[in-house]
């Protein structure tokens, strides 16, 4: 983008110059948040704030997990901020984060204009469908970790991927009903797109700031501790602490911290996977382990919630 | 009037539209003949948001029925008193009828009582709720989801329905939708309702049409929009689209309107394997490759949007960058695949498992190599050895290499360019072909190498998975085995292999290292043997006729088609027809006689009847008995075969002058020793022919 300006050159005469300026494309990332915060409020959702466990998707959130449970209507959106060690590089891979945001909606039981509320909400951030390819994607989700499922797409924008969209159909074992909807965008991709930009720490966090100047120095230690410091006996350890620890929580109906142990697990786990500490066998036994502790927070949770509403998990 | 029902769904996955109108059809056609409701036709169409049902001319009310219900036995209509019985009482009451309008009729078990009943047909409009209902919820997808509270499974959630009788609305509720006359615009244009007036075909399409966002709601029109605008998007930059039948199947169904925008990407690209940039457009992101005349791919995508067409060049901007971060990765895994090498990949396989206790894929390899070695050595092709050893000991090895794991449709292309760059031309064509055919009726692999090993390949895999007892049952087939019969057989058949079943099944068993546990491999011969019938039939031959073939298992194929070919040819000419019933009557006898031996006296024989048979089994049997064993075209099978026909005179004679079950025991035992040595002629030299 350039405009014309008016300066004295060296002789004292006045002349015409263009002066360029690097144009700025779409909403900020934090403008980005706002309007997303805005606009589901509107459509009556609670805005909760992130969980402060570790955790490697939104749907760990307990908003989520334990409110695709029962029969309450919910419904939330929130930002979660999340951990992939693996998929951490030092901050030098320009698509590649270990830490990166989602923004989360969840509602039951789903309106039935759900998918409408959703394209309104890419309008709120400034991506109009009238003016774009938006094309869903079937995409069934599954978490082996959570014992859960669901049937829904994957939502490309003119061929990128940017948000997940599902029918959540079980959680922790149990068939759901009523059925919650998952919204889950991703941020960075998202920006990225609007402001035209190639490298996910150029995205302008602010007017003044970039994702660089908040999270660059984040990348490059935590990648650093992830991949060579982190202590593969101690993350052991503490997955058999917490596993014990959220079974005992359990018995006592302390569904909550229970959970925080469960999710706990989780993360060490993919920290060990990390580290490449982690073989196949060993592989299949953690994730086992993770859905039997979700498993059992779930069931603390209904049998306290909803006694009448207790099935034995599948 | 006609009839009309929308169901506006979320968007379907694009597999399940097609199957789902389909069935709409057959649901239709049951349901509405159930109801006695006459129609012109039954047409469905639609989009993967919409599927549509058109009745043409439905019946303003279904047709009155006469019904008789059979009830108990005559006798029991009234008793000794002339009163009614409680059976025929009951009987009466059950089908709504006075005991006095039941009526006695005749039937092959005697007479019975019968209640005559007329159904009154009933009004359309007060029908079709029921109707409209069964066929949106009999709909069945390859996987469905519950959305709502009455739970029904359904492949995405239902948000509208429109049921219309002419232009009157049929109130119907499913899923808690209630239908209405209100169809909707395309996905990202909102929620304004579009008013369907009446059930007409032409004006629902038209209406739908000429929306100021068009939606072509019939498959056939989208196709053809669509492979225009690819072509035209194509043809600006003076080349031609790669109109892949399974993508242009793939965007009818994903879209409403398919609107191109056509892009280039970056010509350091074009040194990955055509096929590998092909698969990343396809399949990974669902555009059209573009040619130039030689078929060779040229630097440009052609992206499919779903009928908006503003704003392309942003559009445009967004599928460059997604492509090129995908070829970005296809280059990085292609690069480190050619650092690793072939031989590289061959090691890893070790890894691998093949079954469940049959060892790694290394070891599948070795055996597929010497079983392919030995094919070269049965067929005479001993010049082709080391070419299909090096194929067949790496055809595998591309399953290791980073591209496979990220595109697996490219096994066996990936390995034959590997080979290709470590200069290996000839074992490349095998290895590429590898896999080969790709579906029971496509193309074999193009050079007899490549043939032998993908036949090994086959034979080997077919092998471990019947003796672990992993045999296809009804439609579970997870390891597509079904398949791999099918071009096992089509192999031996149309490259005229001299190889027979049973020597090839032995061969790859072989192969498996002694103690491996057997869990079915005898069901294997069968197994095959039902591919072979159907393959004959694909190439022309008479449904059965194979049957008739009794030692198809260890003949060469083309030797058994040939036999096939001869018994057409035979099977209905009057003389070999006439021998056919007395063929069977010979065997009803032996059936009804039990354990018979063979062993003929002739000094027994006294009646000129009897003697004639005699002569006439030893005539044919020392004349053809060396003709039988050399017999390989279907000459050599009809001249055999139409030695049959001199039965015929000899038989009937037989029939007609002889008791076989003769006073005596042992001039009982030798007749029917005779007829055991023509049953053996007759149903076993080459063919039995009472099964034709």
């Amino acid at each position: 983008m350039g405009f014309l300006r008016l300066r004295a050159n060296k002789r004292g005469r006045f002349v015409f110059y263009i002066m360029y300026l690097p144009m700025k494309y779409g909403m900020n990332f934090q403008d980005m948040i706002s309007a997303l915060n805005a606009y589901w409020t509107k459509q009556g959702c609670v805005l909760v704030q992130p969980y402060d466990v570790e955790k490697g998707a939104g749907t760990y959130n307990p908003e989520t997990f334990f409110g695709s449970l029962t029969k309450k209507p919910v419904r939330r959106a929130y930002i979660e901020p999340c951990r992939r060690p693996a998929d951490g590089r030092y901050g030098e891979n320009p698509n590649r984060l270990g830490k990166y945001y989602q923004y989360q909606v969840i509602m039951k039981p789903a309106p039935a204009n759900v998918q409408e509320m959703y394209l309104n909400s890419l309008k709120a951030i400034g991506l109009d469908p009238k003016e774009h390819d938006v094309r869903w994607i079937e995409d069934d989700w599954q978490s082996p970790t959570l014992g859960a499922s669901g049937v829904g797409w994957e939502i490309w924008l003119d061929g990128m991927e940017i948000t997940q969209f599902t029918y959540f159909q079980n959680m922790a074992g149990y068939a759901l009903n009523p059925i919650t909807v998952e919204i889950t965008y991703g941020l960075e991709r998202i920006a990225m797109y609007c402001q035209k930009v190639d490298n996910v720490f150029d995205i302008r966090w602010n007017d003044d700031i970039t994702y660089r100047d908040v999270h660059w120095e984040g990348e490059r230690q935590f990648s650093h501790y992830y991949f060579e410091e982190s202590n593969v006996d101690h993350l052991r350890r503490y997955i058999d602490e917490c596993e014990n620890e959220c079974f005992a929580l359990c018995k006592k109906g302390l569904y909550l911290p229970a959970y925080d142990d469960a999710m706990k697990v989780s993360h060490y786990f993919n920290m060990l996977e990390a580290r490449g500490a982690i073989s196949v066998s060993d592989r299949t036994n953690i994730i086992t382990k993770i859905r039997n502790l979700a498993k059992a927070c779930a069931k603390a949770y209904v049998q306290s919630v909803e006694p009448s509403e207790e099935k034995e998990a599948a | 009037m006609n009839a009309l029902l929308e169901i506006g769904t979320e968007h379907l996955p694009s597999r399940f539209v097609e199957p789902a109108l389909k069935q709409l059809e057959t649901l239709a056609a049951q349901i509405l003949a159930e109801k006695r409701l006459e129609y012109k036709s039954v047409q469905s169409f639609g989009t993967y948001r919409r599927l549509v049902l058109f009745i043409e001319d439905l019946a303003e009310k279904s047709a009155d029925v006469q019904k008789e219900v059979k009830g108990p036995p005559a006798k029991l209509l009234k008793d000794a008193n002339g009163h009614f019985t409680p059976q025929s009482a009951g009987f009466a009451q059950k089908n709504g009828i006075a005991p006095e309008k039941l009526c006695v009729v005749e039937t092959e078990k005697g007479p019975f009582i019968y209640a005559k009943i007329k159904i009154k047909g009933e009004k359309t409009p007060k029908l079709l709720p029921e109707i409209f209902t069964r066929i949106v919820t009999g709909l069945e997808f390859a996987k469905n989801m519950v959305w709502e509270d009455t739970g029904l499974r359904y492949g995405r959630p239902i948000r509208s329905l429109i049921g219309l009788y002419g232009d009157k609305v049929i109130k119907f509720t499913v899923a808690g939708v209630d239908s209405n006359r209100y169809t909707y615009p395309l996905s990202s244009f909102g929620r304004k309702p579009i008013k369907v007036e009446h059930a007409d075909k032409q004006y629902y399409v038209d209406l739908l049409k000429n929306q100021p966002q068009p939606i072509l709601v019939l498959p056939q029109e989208r196709r053809e929009a669509l492979i225009k605008t690819v072509s035209a998007e194509a043809a600006v930059r003076g080349y031609k689209a790669d109109l892949d039948e399974d993508l242009i199947k793939e965007t009818v169904y994903f879209t409403e309107h398919p609107v191109a925008v056509g892009g280039d990407f970056d010509l350091k690209f074009l040194t990955l394997p055509k096929e590998l940039i092909t698969t990343v457009l396809k399949k990974q992101i669902k555009m059209f490759p573009v040619l130039n005349d030689k078929g060779e791919i040229q630097p440009y995508f052609i992206a499919v949007r779903d009928g908006v067409s503003v704003n392309q060049n942003e559009v445009r901007d967004g599928f460059k960058k997604v492509m090129s971060a995908r070829l970005s990765d296809a280059v990085f895994f292609f690069e480190n695949d050619k650092k690793e090498g072939l031989e590289h990949f061959q090691q890893k396989l070790a890894h691998v498992l093949f079954l469940e206790g049959l060892g790694s894929m290394q070891d599948k390899a070795a055996r597929t190599e010497k079983l392919a070695l030995w094919l070269c050595d049965k067929t005479q092709n001993a010049a082709l050895r080391p070419v299909v050893q090096y194929a067949a000991l790496h055809a595998y090895a591309d399953l290791t290499s980073h591209v496979v794991y990220e595109f697996p449709e490219l096994q066996g292309y990936m390995g034959g360019e590997y080979a290709a760059l470590e200069g290996k031309t000839q074992e490349a064509a095998a290895m590429r072909d590898f896999y080969l055919p790709l579906t029971s009726t496509s193309a074999l692999p193009s050079t007899l190498e490549g043939n032998l090993v993908a036949l090994a390949g086959k034979m080997d895999t077919l092998c471990g998975n019947f003796l672990i007892g992993q045999i296809p049952s009804g439609s579970e087939d997870p390891f597509a085995l079904r398949r791999q019969a099918f071009a096992v057989v089509r192999i031996l058949l149309e490259k005229g292999l001299n190889v027979s079943v049973k020597e090839l099944v032995e061969a790859s068993a072989k192969e498996y290292p002694q103690g491996t546990p057997d869990k079915g491999l005898a069901q294997l011969p069968g197994f095959l043997f039902q591919r072979l019938a159907l393959v004959l039939e694909q190439r022309g031959h008479t449904p059965g006729v194979i049957n008739a073939v009794t030692n198809w298992y260890e003949m060469p194929l083309p030797q058994v088609e040939a036999l096939v070919s001869a018994l057409e040819t035979v099977k209905n000419g009057e003389d070999f027809i006439s021998v056919l019933e007395p063929a069977k009557r010979v065997c009803n006898i032996l059936k009804k006689a039990g354990e018979v031996n063979e062993n003929v006296s002739e000094n027994l024989l006294d009646l000129p009847a009897e003697k004639e048979l005699y002569n006439q089994i030893h005539q044919v049997d020392s004349s053809l008995g060396c003709r039988v064993n050399t017999a390989k075209t279907a000459d050599d099978y009809l001249a055999v075969l139409k030695t049959y026909a001199s039965f015929k005179e000899p038989l009937e004679r037989f029939f007609t002058d002889v008791m076989v079950n003769a006073p005596e025991p042992a001039v009982r035992n030798n007749r029917l020793a005779l007829l055991a040595r023509v049953r053996r002629y007759l149903t076993q030299t080459v063919a039995d022919i009472t099964k034709l």
